[in-house]
Protein backbone atom coordinates (compact mmCIF):
# COMPACT_ATOMS: atom_id res chain seq x y z
CA UNK A 1 0.00 0.00 0.00
CA UNK A 2 1.20 3.27 -1.13
CA UNK A 3 0.00 6.81 0.59
CA UNK A 4 -0.08 9.03 -2.48
CA UNK A 5 -2.00 12.97 -2.03
CA UNK A 6 -3.74 14.22 -4.82
CA UNK A 7 -3.28 17.38 -4.74
CA UNK A 8 -5.30 20.11 -7.32
CA UNK A 9 -5.83 24.41 -7.15
CA UNK A 10 -9.60 23.35 -6.84
CA UNK A 11 -11.94 20.61 -6.92
CA UNK A 12 -15.42 21.33 -8.13
CA UNK A 13 -17.98 19.20 -10.01
CA UNK A 14 -18.63 19.15 -13.59
CA UNK A 15 -15.01 20.44 -13.77
CA UNK A 16 -12.80 18.18 -16.72
CA UNK A 17 -9.86 18.71 -13.62
CA UNK A 18 -11.49 17.75 -10.72
CA UNK A 19 -13.38 14.65 -12.54
CA UNK A 20 -9.82 13.38 -13.37
CA UNK A 21 -8.75 13.82 -9.98
CA UNK A 22 -11.88 12.35 -8.45
CA UNK A 23 -11.30 9.18 -10.82
CA UNK A 24 -7.35 8.72 -9.94
CA UNK A 25 -8.73 8.62 -6.32
CA UNK A 26 -11.11 6.12 -7.07
CA UNK A 27 -8.72 4.00 -8.94
CA UNK A 28 -5.96 4.10 -6.35
CA UNK A 29 -8.58 3.41 -3.69
CA UNK A 30 -9.67 0.27 -5.29
CA UNK A 31 -6.01 -0.80 -5.94
CA UNK A 32 -5.40 -0.29 -2.29
CA UNK A 33 -3.53 2.46 -1.48
CA UNK A 34 -3.97 5.29 0.96
CA UNK A 35 -5.15 8.27 -0.84
CA UNK A 36 -5.98 11.64 0.16
CA UNK A 37 -7.22 14.90 -1.40
CA UNK A 38 -5.83 18.25 -1.09
CA UNK A 39 -6.99 21.49 -2.78
CA UNK A 40 -7.15 25.32 -1.87
CA UNK A 41 -10.85 25.86 -3.43
CA UNK A 42 -13.67 22.75 -2.96
CA UNK A 43 -16.86 23.17 -4.47
CA UNK A 44 -19.72 20.85 -3.58
CA UNK A 45 -18.17 17.42 -4.00
CA UNK A 46 -18.85 14.72 -1.68
CA UNK A 47 -15.51 13.17 -1.77
CA UNK A 48 -13.71 14.50 1.59
CA UNK A 49 -11.23 16.89 0.47
CA UNK A 50 -8.29 18.93 3.04
CA UNK A 51 -6.74 22.66 2.61
CA UNK A 52 -3.45 21.74 0.54
CA UNK A 53 -1.37 22.83 4.28
CA UNK A 54 -2.10 19.61 5.39
CA UNK A 55 -0.90 17.15 2.58
CA UNK A 56 2.65 17.63 4.08
CA UNK A 57 1.82 15.90 7.31
CA UNK A 58 -0.52 13.52 5.27
CA UNK A 59 2.91 12.39 3.39
CA UNK A 60 5.12 12.30 6.27
CA UNK A 61 8.66 11.42 5.93
CA UNK A 62 8.00 8.23 4.12
CA UNK A 63 10.33 8.39 0.49
CA UNK A 64 7.94 6.02 -1.27
CA UNK A 65 4.64 7.94 -1.07
CA UNK A 66 3.70 9.84 -3.99
CA UNK A 67 2.35 13.28 -4.37
CA UNK A 68 0.04 13.64 -7.42
CA UNK A 69 -0.09 17.57 -8.33
CA UNK A 70 -2.50 19.01 -11.10
CA UNK A 71 -1.78 22.13 -12.52
CA UNK A 72 -4.13 23.76 -14.60
CA UNK A 73 -4.07 27.23 -12.94
CA UNK A 74 -2.04 29.51 -10.08
CA UNK A 75 -1.42 27.58 -6.88
CA UNK A 76 1.61 28.96 -5.21
CA UNK A 77 0.51 26.16 -2.00
CA UNK A 78 0.79 23.36 -4.73
CA UNK A 79 4.37 24.55 -6.18
CA UNK A 80 5.81 25.44 -2.37
CA UNK A 81 4.59 21.72 -1.36
CA UNK A 82 6.25 19.80 -4.86
CA UNK A 83 9.28 22.09 -3.63
CA UNK A 84 9.20 20.88 -0.58
CA UNK A 85 8.48 16.97 -0.04
CA UNK A 86 10.86 14.73 -0.58
CA UNK A 87 8.98 11.82 -1.63
CA UNK A 88 7.87 10.39 -5.39
CA UNK A 89 6.45 13.37 -7.65
CA UNK A 90 4.15 13.76 -10.60
CA UNK A 91 2.77 16.50 -12.27
CA UNK A 92 -0.44 16.11 -14.12
CA UNK A 93 -0.31 18.79 -16.65
CA UNK A 94 -3.63 20.49 -17.78
CA UNK A 95 -2.06 23.14 -19.45
CA UNK A 96 -2.98 26.72 -18.41
CA UNK A 97 -5.50 29.84 -20.29
CA UNK A 98 -3.16 32.54 -21.60
CA UNK A 99 -3.13 35.41 -19.43
CA UNK A 100 -3.66 37.43 -22.60
CA UNK A 101 -7.23 36.09 -23.19
CA UNK A 102 -8.57 37.96 -19.89
CA UNK A 103 -6.44 40.75 -20.72
CA UNK A 104 -8.81 44.02 -20.23
CA UNK A 105 -11.68 41.78 -19.17
CA UNK A 106 -10.79 40.90 -15.78
CA UNK A 107 -7.52 41.91 -14.43
CA UNK A 108 -7.78 38.78 -11.14
CA UNK A 109 -8.12 36.13 -13.51
CA UNK A 110 -5.53 37.44 -16.05
CA UNK A 111 -2.90 37.02 -13.44
CA UNK A 112 -3.89 33.76 -12.14
CA UNK A 113 -3.21 32.56 -15.31
CA UNK A 114 -0.41 34.42 -15.82
CA UNK A 115 1.26 33.14 -12.51
CA UNK A 116 0.38 29.94 -13.34
CA UNK A 117 2.12 29.92 -16.76
CA UNK A 118 4.89 31.36 -14.74
CA UNK A 119 4.62 28.39 -12.37
CA UNK A 120 4.83 25.57 -15.08
CA UNK A 121 8.78 26.81 -15.61
CA UNK A 122 9.14 25.93 -11.53
CA UNK A 123 7.58 22.91 -12.01
CA UNK A 124 9.88 21.65 -14.58
CA UNK A 125 12.90 23.01 -12.27
CA UNK A 126 11.64 21.01 -9.67
CA UNK A 127 12.72 17.66 -11.72
CA UNK A 128 9.68 15.74 -10.56
CA UNK A 129 9.43 11.65 -11.29
CA UNK A 130 7.07 12.25 -14.01
CA UNK A 131 5.12 14.86 -16.22
CA UNK A 132 1.77 13.42 -17.10
CA UNK A 133 0.05 15.64 -19.85
CA UNK A 134 -3.80 15.68 -21.12
CA UNK A 135 -2.12 15.78 -24.72
CA UNK A 136 0.64 15.62 -27.01
CA UNK A 137 -0.30 19.65 -27.28
CA UNK A 138 0.42 20.04 -23.27
CA UNK A 139 3.44 17.85 -22.98
CA UNK A 140 5.07 19.72 -26.28
CA UNK A 141 5.01 23.06 -23.81
CA UNK A 142 6.68 20.48 -21.00
CA UNK A 143 9.58 19.50 -23.79
CA UNK A 144 10.40 22.70 -25.13
CA UNK A 145 11.00 23.70 -21.18
CA UNK A 146 13.56 21.40 -21.03
CA UNK A 147 11.41 18.44 -19.32
CA UNK A 148 13.90 14.79 -20.18
CA UNK A 149 11.39 13.14 -22.93
CA UNK A 150 11.62 9.45 -20.67
CA UNK A 151 10.18 11.76 -17.75
CA UNK A 152 6.69 12.66 -19.87
CA UNK A 153 3.41 10.47 -20.80
CA UNK A 154 0.78 11.13 -22.19
CA UNK A 155 -2.52 10.47 -20.78
CA UNK A 156 -6.19 11.66 -21.60
CA UNK A 157 -8.03 12.79 -18.33
CA UNK A 158 -10.65 10.79 -17.21
CA UNK A 159 -14.65 11.49 -17.33
CA UNK A 160 -17.92 11.14 -16.86
CA UNK A 161 -19.27 10.33 -20.42
CA UNK A 162 -20.28 6.78 -19.08
CA UNK A 163 -22.12 7.92 -16.35
CA UNK A 164 -23.74 10.74 -19.17
CA UNK A 165 -24.27 7.88 -21.47
CA UNK A 166 -26.38 5.86 -19.27
CA UNK A 167 -28.12 9.00 -18.11
CA UNK A 168 -31.71 9.72 -19.40
CA UNK A 169 -32.09 13.44 -21.25
CA UNK A 170 -34.47 16.15 -19.23
CA UNK A 171 -37.77 16.07 -20.96
CA UNK A 172 -38.45 19.22 -20.62
CA UNK A 173 -34.80 20.06 -22.24
CA UNK A 174 -35.58 18.09 -25.31
CA UNK A 175 -38.98 19.33 -26.15
CA UNK A 176 -37.71 22.46 -25.92
CA UNK A 177 -35.34 21.69 -28.58
CA UNK A 178 -37.46 19.45 -30.49
CA UNK A 179 -39.11 22.14 -32.63
CA UNK A 180 -37.78 21.40 -35.85
CA UNK A 181 -35.31 23.97 -35.64
CA UNK A 182 -31.17 22.76 -36.41
CA UNK A 183 -29.90 22.74 -33.03
CA UNK A 184 -26.09 23.89 -33.44
CA UNK A 185 -24.36 22.98 -29.76
CA UNK A 186 -21.44 24.11 -27.83
CA UNK A 187 -20.54 22.75 -24.55
CA UNK A 188 -17.64 25.27 -22.18
CA UNK A 189 -17.91 27.69 -20.10
CA UNK A 190 -18.21 30.88 -20.61
CA UNK A 191 -14.53 31.89 -20.84
CA UNK A 192 -12.66 34.25 -23.34
CA UNK A 193 -10.36 31.76 -24.78
CA UNK A 194 -13.17 29.76 -25.53
CA UNK A 195 -14.15 31.62 -28.99
CA UNK A 196 -18.05 31.93 -28.78
CA UNK A 197 -17.85 35.16 -30.55
CA UNK A 198 -16.25 33.55 -33.56
CA UNK A 199 -19.16 30.77 -33.09
CA UNK A 200 -22.01 33.38 -32.86
CA UNK A 201 -20.66 35.06 -36.30
CA UNK A 202 -20.05 31.64 -38.22
CA UNK A 203 -24.01 30.82 -36.34
CA UNK A 204 -24.75 33.93 -38.31
CA UNK A 205 -23.98 33.22 -41.80
CA UNK A 206 -25.30 29.85 -41.41
CA UNK A 207 -28.40 30.89 -39.84
CA UNK A 208 -28.95 33.96 -42.18
CA UNK A 209 -27.95 32.36 -45.32
CA UNK A 210 -28.22 28.61 -45.41
CA UNK A 211 -31.07 27.39 -42.19
CA UNK A 212 -33.21 30.27 -40.85
CA UNK A 213 -34.78 27.39 -38.91
CA UNK A 214 -32.00 26.95 -36.80
CA UNK A 215 -30.62 27.88 -33.02
CA UNK A 216 -26.76 27.67 -31.77
CA UNK A 217 -27.07 26.64 -27.87
CA UNK A 218 -24.10 27.85 -25.48
CA UNK A 219 -23.99 25.77 -23.30
CA UNK A 220 -21.67 26.67 -19.84
CA UNK A 221 -21.57 27.98 -16.69
CA UNK A 222 -21.00 32.00 -16.76
CA UNK A 223 -18.57 33.72 -14.00
CA UNK A 224 -19.49 36.00 -12.44
CA UNK A 225 -15.88 37.33 -12.87
CA UNK A 226 -16.53 37.93 -16.49
CA UNK A 227 -19.67 39.98 -17.13
CA UNK A 228 -17.91 41.69 -19.18
CA UNK A 229 -17.62 38.98 -21.75
CA UNK A 230 -20.75 37.95 -21.35
CA UNK A 231 -22.78 41.20 -22.55
CA UNK A 232 -20.20 41.53 -25.35
CA UNK A 233 -21.77 38.10 -26.36
CA UNK A 234 -24.67 39.18 -26.31
CA UNK A 235 -24.22 42.32 -27.84
CA UNK A 236 -22.26 40.26 -30.89
CA UNK A 237 -25.43 38.41 -30.86
CA UNK A 238 -27.92 41.48 -31.16
CA UNK A 239 -25.46 42.99 -33.95
CA UNK A 240 -25.51 39.76 -36.29
CA UNK A 241 -29.29 40.08 -35.63
CA UNK A 242 -29.05 36.33 -34.33
CA UNK A 243 -30.63 37.16 -31.35
CA UNK A 244 -33.76 34.93 -31.00
CA UNK A 245 -31.53 32.03 -32.30
CA UNK A 246 -28.93 31.85 -29.83
CA UNK A 247 -29.52 30.26 -26.05
CA UNK A 248 -26.71 30.82 -23.53
CA UNK A 249 -27.64 28.13 -21.03
CA UNK A 250 -26.30 25.90 -18.13
CA UNK A 251 -26.40 22.92 -17.60
CA UNK A 252 -26.62 22.27 -13.96
CA UNK A 253 -27.41 18.10 -14.13
CA UNK A 254 -26.20 15.72 -16.32
CA UNK A 255 -29.68 15.11 -17.28
CA UNK A 256 -30.10 18.39 -18.78
CA UNK A 257 -26.28 18.25 -20.12
CA UNK A 258 -27.45 14.53 -22.18
CA UNK A 259 -30.97 16.32 -23.82
CA UNK A 260 -28.71 19.20 -24.95
CA UNK A 261 -26.59 16.54 -26.71
CA UNK A 262 -29.67 14.47 -27.44
CA UNK A 263 -30.81 17.55 -29.36
CA UNK A 264 -28.11 18.33 -31.11
CA UNK A 265 -27.51 17.99 -34.40
CA UNK A 266 -24.00 19.23 -34.98
CA UNK A 267 -21.55 20.52 -32.29
CA UNK A 268 -19.39 23.29 -33.29
CA UNK A 269 -16.15 24.48 -31.83
CA UNK A 270 -14.20 27.92 -32.13
CA UNK A 271 -11.73 27.52 -29.11
CA UNK A 272 -8.71 29.29 -29.63
CA UNK A 273 -7.47 27.47 -26.65
CA UNK A 274 -7.59 23.79 -25.17
CA UNK A 275 -5.09 21.48 -23.39
CA UNK A 276 -7.39 18.86 -24.15
CA UNK A 277 -11.26 19.42 -24.19
CA UNK A 278 -13.61 16.69 -23.01
CA UNK A 279 -16.74 17.93 -24.89
CA UNK A 280 -15.09 16.57 -27.87
CA UNK A 281 -14.84 13.00 -26.53
CA UNK A 282 -18.65 13.49 -25.12
CA UNK A 283 -19.51 14.50 -28.47
CA UNK A 284 -17.94 11.52 -30.39
CA UNK A 285 -19.37 9.67 -27.61
CA UNK A 286 -22.64 10.04 -27.62
CA UNK A 287 -22.52 10.02 -31.85
CA UNK A 288 -22.85 14.19 -32.17
CA UNK A 289 -20.41 15.03 -35.01
CA UNK A 290 -18.29 18.09 -34.21
CA UNK A 291 -17.34 21.14 -36.70
CA UNK A 292 -15.17 24.21 -36.10
CA UNK A 293 -11.84 25.02 -36.70
CA UNK A 294 -8.63 22.94 -34.89
CA UNK A 295 -5.82 24.26 -33.16
CA UNK A 296 -4.27 23.61 -29.63
CA UNK A 297 -5.27 20.08 -28.64
CA UNK A 298 -8.60 20.29 -30.28
CA UNK A 299 -7.05 18.56 -33.66
CA UNK A 300 -5.63 15.93 -31.58
CA UNK A 301 -8.36 15.38 -30.14
CA UNK A 302 -10.69 14.73 -32.54
CA UNK A 303 -8.37 13.34 -35.05
CA UNK A 304 -10.52 12.63 -38.42
CA UNK A 305 -13.80 12.10 -36.50
CA UNK A 306 -15.24 16.16 -37.57
CA UNK A 307 -14.57 18.63 -39.80
CA UNK A 308 -11.68 21.08 -38.50
CA UNK A 309 -10.24 24.31 -40.14
CA UNK A 310 -7.00 26.15 -39.25
CA UNK A 311 -8.89 28.82 -41.40
CA UNK A 312 -11.29 30.80 -39.03
CA UNK A 313 -13.45 31.40 -41.49
CA UNK A 314 -16.93 31.70 -40.29
CA UNK A 315 -17.83 30.91 -43.95
CA UNK A 316 -16.49 27.50 -43.76
CA UNK A 317 -17.68 26.81 -40.72
CA UNK A 318 -20.93 27.89 -41.66
CA UNK A 319 -20.65 24.86 -44.78
CA UNK A 320 -19.32 22.62 -43.17
CA UNK A 321 -22.83 22.57 -40.98
CA UNK A 322 -24.38 22.71 -43.78
CA UNK A 323 -22.41 19.38 -45.57
CA UNK A 324 -23.31 18.02 -42.73
CA UNK A 325 -27.44 18.62 -42.76
CA UNK A 326 -27.32 17.83 -46.60
CA UNK A 327 -25.66 15.15 -46.52
CA UNK A 328 -26.48 11.84 -44.52
CA UNK A 329 -23.71 9.60 -45.51
CA UNK A 330 -21.05 12.41 -44.39
CA UNK A 331 -22.79 12.10 -41.67
CA UNK A 332 -23.27 8.91 -40.83
CA UNK A 333 -18.87 7.90 -41.45
CA UNK A 334 -18.24 10.58 -39.62
CA UNK A 335 -20.43 9.78 -36.64
CA UNK A 336 -19.00 6.63 -37.48
CA UNK A 337 -15.52 7.67 -36.97
CA UNK A 338 -15.90 9.64 -33.75
CA UNK A 339 -17.51 6.44 -31.65
CA UNK A 340 -14.37 4.70 -33.02
CA UNK A 341 -12.13 7.30 -32.19
CA UNK A 342 -13.73 7.46 -28.33
CA UNK A 343 -13.71 3.80 -27.98
CA UNK A 344 -9.75 3.05 -29.31
CA UNK A 345 -8.44 5.81 -27.53
CA UNK A 346 -10.82 7.71 -24.65
CA UNK A 347 -12.98 5.38 -22.78
CA UNK A 348 -12.09 5.59 -19.09
CA UNK A 349 -11.18 2.02 -19.09
CA UNK A 350 -8.53 2.52 -22.05
CA UNK A 351 -7.33 5.60 -20.27
CA UNK A 352 -6.62 3.66 -16.83
CA UNK A 353 -4.50 1.37 -19.34
CA UNK A 354 -2.59 4.06 -20.14
CA UNK A 355 -2.34 5.95 -16.59
CA UNK A 356 -1.07 2.91 -14.79
CA UNK A 357 1.30 1.94 -17.59
CA UNK A 358 2.84 5.48 -17.32
CA UNK A 359 2.75 5.14 -13.59
CA UNK A 360 4.25 1.69 -13.60
CA UNK A 361 7.74 2.72 -14.01
CA UNK A 362 7.64 4.83 -10.91
CA UNK A 363 6.27 2.28 -8.74
CA UNK A 364 8.81 -0.24 -9.81
CA UNK A 365 11.35 2.01 -9.27
CA UNK A 366 10.29 3.08 -5.82
CA UNK A 367 9.76 -1.20 -5.20
CA UNK A 368 13.83 -1.28 -6.32
CA UNK A 369 14.71 1.26 -4.03
CA UNK A 370 12.91 0.03 -0.80
CA UNK A 371 14.59 -2.98 -1.62
CA UNK A 372 18.03 -1.90 -1.98
CA UNK B 1 -1.60 7.42 -29.60
CA UNK B 2 -4.00 10.85 -29.39
CA UNK B 3 -1.09 12.54 -31.48
CA UNK B 4 -2.30 14.56 -34.49
CA UNK B 5 -3.26 11.34 -37.84
CA UNK B 6 -2.45 11.47 -40.81
CA UNK B 7 -5.43 12.54 -42.70
CA UNK B 8 -7.34 10.44 -45.26
CA UNK B 9 -8.19 10.63 -48.83
CA UNK B 10 -11.75 10.64 -47.83
CA UNK B 11 -11.35 13.39 -45.59
CA UNK B 12 -9.32 15.47 -48.15
CA UNK B 13 -12.12 15.50 -50.67
CA UNK B 14 -14.30 16.52 -48.28
CA UNK B 15 -12.32 19.42 -46.81
CA UNK B 16 -11.61 20.56 -50.72
CA UNK B 17 -15.51 19.82 -51.63
CA UNK B 18 -16.98 22.21 -47.94
CA UNK B 19 -13.76 24.85 -48.97
CA UNK B 20 -14.83 25.25 -52.73
CA UNK B 21 -18.48 25.63 -51.85
CA UNK B 22 -17.57 27.99 -49.03
CA UNK B 23 -15.96 30.36 -51.06
CA UNK B 24 -18.08 29.88 -53.85
CA UNK B 25 -21.16 30.79 -51.38
CA UNK B 26 -18.94 33.78 -49.73
CA UNK B 27 -18.44 35.35 -53.14
CA UNK B 28 -22.39 34.62 -54.40
CA UNK B 29 -24.23 35.68 -51.21
CA UNK B 30 -21.61 38.43 -49.66
CA UNK B 31 -22.06 40.01 -46.02
CA UNK B 32 -25.21 39.49 -43.68
CA UNK B 33 -28.63 40.44 -44.48
CA UNK B 34 -30.59 42.25 -42.08
CA UNK B 35 -33.06 39.40 -39.66
CA UNK B 36 -36.39 40.19 -39.10
CA UNK B 37 -36.60 36.60 -36.77
CA UNK B 38 -39.02 36.37 -33.50
CA UNK B 39 -37.12 37.48 -30.58
CA UNK B 40 -38.81 35.04 -28.37
CA UNK B 41 -36.20 32.21 -27.39
CA UNK B 42 -38.43 29.35 -26.05
CA UNK B 43 -35.15 27.08 -25.03
CA UNK B 44 -33.17 30.10 -23.09
CA UNK B 45 -36.71 31.14 -21.35
CA UNK B 46 -37.34 27.56 -19.87
CA UNK B 47 -33.23 27.45 -18.99
CA UNK B 48 -34.14 30.55 -17.31
CA UNK B 49 -37.66 29.78 -15.54
CA UNK B 50 -35.67 26.45 -14.52
CA UNK B 51 -33.44 28.30 -12.76
CA UNK B 52 -35.16 30.99 -11.09
CA UNK B 53 -37.45 27.71 -9.86
CA UNK B 54 -34.35 26.49 -8.04
CA UNK B 55 -33.73 29.62 -6.24
CA UNK B 56 -37.68 30.23 -5.68
CA UNK B 57 -37.74 28.05 -2.25
CA UNK B 58 -35.70 28.85 0.63
CA UNK B 59 -32.67 26.15 0.20
CA UNK B 60 -32.51 23.41 2.96
CA UNK B 61 -28.67 22.79 2.05
CA UNK B 62 -26.83 24.97 3.94
CA UNK B 63 -23.13 23.30 4.07
CA UNK B 64 -21.96 21.84 6.90
CA UNK B 65 -17.61 22.11 7.12
CA UNK B 66 -15.92 18.43 6.74
CA UNK B 67 -13.80 19.65 9.55
CA UNK B 68 -16.84 19.68 12.18
CA UNK B 69 -17.01 15.96 13.53
CA UNK B 70 -18.49 14.35 16.56
CA UNK B 71 -20.89 16.29 18.85
CA UNK B 72 -20.32 19.53 17.52
CA UNK B 73 -21.00 17.97 14.06
CA UNK B 74 -24.36 16.96 15.68
CA UNK B 75 -24.81 20.42 16.95
CA UNK B 76 -24.40 22.27 13.94
CA UNK B 77 -26.84 20.25 12.05
CA UNK B 78 -29.54 20.21 14.79
CA UNK B 79 -29.04 24.18 14.63
CA UNK B 80 -28.96 24.42 10.81
CA UNK B 81 -32.02 21.85 10.73
CA UNK B 82 -34.02 24.74 13.30
CA UNK B 83 -32.71 27.74 11.12
CA UNK B 84 -34.09 26.39 8.00
CA UNK B 85 -37.21 25.44 9.59
CA UNK B 86 -37.37 29.20 10.55
CA UNK B 87 -36.42 30.37 7.02
CA UNK B 88 -39.28 28.44 5.33
CA UNK B 89 -42.13 29.35 7.53
CA UNK B 90 -41.03 32.97 7.34
CA UNK B 91 -40.83 32.62 3.64
CA UNK B 92 -43.38 30.22 3.16
CA UNK B 93 -46.23 33.23 1.40
CA UNK B 94 -43.17 34.50 -0.32
CA UNK B 95 -42.26 31.00 -2.00
CA UNK B 96 -45.63 30.04 -2.52
CA UNK B 97 -46.13 33.76 -4.62
CA UNK B 98 -42.44 32.70 -6.32
CA UNK B 99 -44.00 29.28 -7.67
CA UNK B 100 -46.96 30.64 -8.62
CA UNK B 101 -45.69 33.53 -10.82
CA UNK B 102 -42.92 31.10 -12.30
CA UNK B 103 -45.76 28.77 -13.14
CA UNK B 104 -47.86 31.04 -14.85
CA UNK B 105 -44.98 32.54 -16.97
CA UNK B 106 -44.07 28.61 -17.73
CA UNK B 107 -47.79 28.40 -19.15
CA UNK B 108 -47.32 31.68 -20.53
CA UNK B 109 -44.04 30.68 -22.34
CA UNK B 110 -45.54 27.69 -23.33
CA UNK B 111 -48.76 29.29 -25.05
CA UNK B 112 -46.40 32.06 -27.03
CA UNK B 113 -44.34 29.16 -27.91
CA UNK B 114 -47.56 27.51 -29.47
CA UNK B 115 -48.83 29.93 -31.11
CA UNK B 116 -45.22 30.66 -32.73
CA UNK B 117 -45.18 27.77 -33.86
CA UNK B 118 -48.93 27.72 -35.63
CA UNK B 119 -47.68 31.18 -37.11
CA UNK B 120 -44.51 29.55 -38.56
CA UNK B 121 -46.82 26.99 -39.96
CA UNK B 122 -49.18 29.24 -41.47
CA UNK B 123 -46.20 31.16 -42.75
CA UNK B 124 -45.27 27.85 -44.73
CA UNK B 125 -48.89 27.53 -46.12
CA UNK B 126 -49.47 30.82 -47.39
CA UNK B 127 -45.74 30.98 -48.56
CA UNK B 128 -46.94 27.60 -50.50
CA UNK B 129 -50.03 28.93 -51.75
CA UNK B 130 -48.39 31.91 -53.48
CA UNK B 131 -46.07 29.48 -55.14
CA UNK B 132 -48.81 27.28 -56.49
CA UNK B 133 -50.64 29.95 -57.43
CA UNK B 134 -47.92 31.85 -59.44
CA UNK B 135 -47.03 28.22 -60.89
CA UNK B 136 -50.63 28.22 -62.09
CA UNK B 137 -50.70 32.03 -63.31
CA UNK B 138 -47.71 30.98 -65.65
CA UNK B 139 -49.01 27.47 -66.22
CA UNK B 140 -53.20 27.49 -66.83
CA UNK B 141 -53.44 29.94 -69.69
CA UNK B 142 -50.79 27.90 -71.80
CA UNK B 143 -52.50 24.48 -70.97
CA UNK B 144 -56.48 26.18 -71.52
CA UNK B 145 -55.10 27.26 -75.32
CA UNK B 146 -53.90 24.38 -76.49
CA UNK B 147 -56.54 22.48 -75.07
CA UNK B 148 -58.70 24.73 -76.69
CA UNK B 149 -57.07 23.99 -80.00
Amino acid sequence: MTTIAIVAPALAPGDAVGNDLLHMAQLFRGRGHAVGLFATHVGAVTAPCHPIARARAFLGSNPSAVLLYHHSIECAAGIDLIQQVRCRRVVRYHNVTPAHFYDGMNEACAADCRQGREQVAALVQAQCDLYLSDSTYNQDELLALGVPPERCAVVPPFHLVERLESTAPDPAVVDACADGKTNLLFVGRLAPNKGHAALIDAFAVYHHHYDRRSRLLLVGKEDDRLESYAASLRERVRHNSVEGSVTFTAAPTDAVLKAYYASADVFVIASEHEGFCVPLVEAMALGVVVAGYGGTAISETLGSAGVLWDDRSAWLLAESVACLQREPSVYAELQERGRDHYREHFTNERIEERFLAALRGLFQSRDRKGAA
Amino acid sequence: MTELQPRDAWHDDLLATIRARAEQNEQRLGPLPGANDPVYNWPEVSSRLSRAEAAAVADAAIPVDRRHRGIRRVLILRVRTLIVSLLRFLTARQSRYNLDVLQALRETGKTVRSLETRLTARDDEVRQLRERLSHLERHLPTEAVRQAS
